[in-house]
């Protein structure tokens, strides 16, 4: 018998949110009844891919400002 | 208005559950309602938030939507270490308690019959990524120039079979790694792979596959997992395990009231 500890841990930041997305936009329970109010009429398959974007973006930006600044240790961002 | 987070069964002391942290807005705890046997984990929010208009114009801002969808996960994870839990859809939201019982009274035996699919048993993903081969390094020079013509396209051909020949090797991996995942989970779903732009990672994703597994077998499929990787490291393969994750990929399909 090998180790059965986790092989890889559980991933953090875009991996993960990319995950949840999938999980819960895209599944999950759905439980209509008589006065339910839900997402009804909003495309979260689009949603999920804008909250990537997004925050893929945000990531974009804080890896560009951190070559920036290392890159010129005079340069400090506001 | 009720934002409903998760329906629980099995749930310990239900009438002393406390949640750390916040709900799905700042302001709005967390409660635990118990309705017959089943414990449904909610917060009032207000509907100047989450009236279906509100809730579209809010849903626009991807900031706001991000972290409302990973404040929802963070409550469904407080409760799986207690209980057996059916996690709701994001942005499930019931006009006030009665709507949501008379939702649950409707679709009791549908519940019911989810808690037992779901009960002792967790949410694993794995996904297998490939990096096909490098193409081959380019024949020694000497030939003419007739010749040199010939051995590109013979080179291009053999890499398009090369290629081909590693698809269809990666393919049957996937296949045959889904298969011995799932023979090893009480139930298992393999779903669209994520694009090169959603996962951010070296190589193409080839599986993107969900296992519900019994805590008792979780040994064991870890165990063919192991056994996975060991066999194709070689191969350009990679395995990524995720989890435990709430069982969203095995709460059914819709339960449709009244």
């Amino acid at each position: 018998m090998s180790d059965p500890e986790p092989i890889i841990p559980r991933t953090s930041g875009d991996i993960a949110l990319a995950d949840l997305l999938d999980r819960a936009l895209h599944k999950g329970l759905v439980l209509w009844g008589e006065a339910t109010i839900s997402v009804a009429g909003v495309d979260l398959v689009y949603l999920g891919l804008k909250v990537l974007v997004a925050s893929t973006e945000t990531a974009d930006r804080m890896r560009a400002a951190a070559a920036s600044q290392s890159a010129d240790p005079k340069v400090r961002a506001g | 208005m009720l934002y409903v987070y998760a329906i629980a069964a099995d749930h310990p002391d239900p009438d002393n559950a406390m949640f750390g942290g916040e709900g799905i807005v700042p302001d709005a705890p967390v409660r635990l309602l118990q309705l017959g046997d089943l414990a449904v984990a909610a917060s009032l929010v207000s509907a100047a938030d989450f009236a279906a208009d509100a809730l579209r114009a809010h849903l626009e801002d991807a900031r706001w939507t991000a972290l409302r969808v990973l404040a929802h996960q963070r409550v469904v994870d407080s409760l799986l270490p207690h209980a057996t839990v059916l996690p709701m859809k994001f942005c499930t939201l019931f006009s006030g308690e009665a709507a949501l019982k008379q939702a649950l009274a409707h679709n009791r035996a549908a519940l019911q019959a989810t808690v037992e699919r779901l009960r002792g048993a967790r949410e694993w993903g794995v996904k297998l990524y490939w990096e096909a081969p490098r193409n081959p390094a380019p024949p020694s020079a000497g030939q003419g120039e007739a010749g040199a013509g010939a051995a590109f396209f013979q080179r291009k051909r053999d890499q398009q079979r090369q290629r081909a020949e590693a698809e269809a090797a990666v393919a049957r991996c996937v296949a045959a790694s889904h298969r011995r995942l799932a023979d090893a989970a009480r139930a298992a779903v393999a779903n669209p792979v994520q694009p090169p732009a959603v996962h951010r990672q070296p190589g193409e994703m080839a599986l993107n596959g969900a296992y519900l597994v019994a805590r008792a077998a979780e040994p064991a499929w870890r165990e063919v997992l192991a056994e996975l990787e060991r066999t194709h490291a070689d191969g350009g393969i990679r395995y990524e395990l995720t989890g435990p994750w709430g069982p969203y990929n095995f709460t059914g399909s819709g339960l449709v009231g009244s």
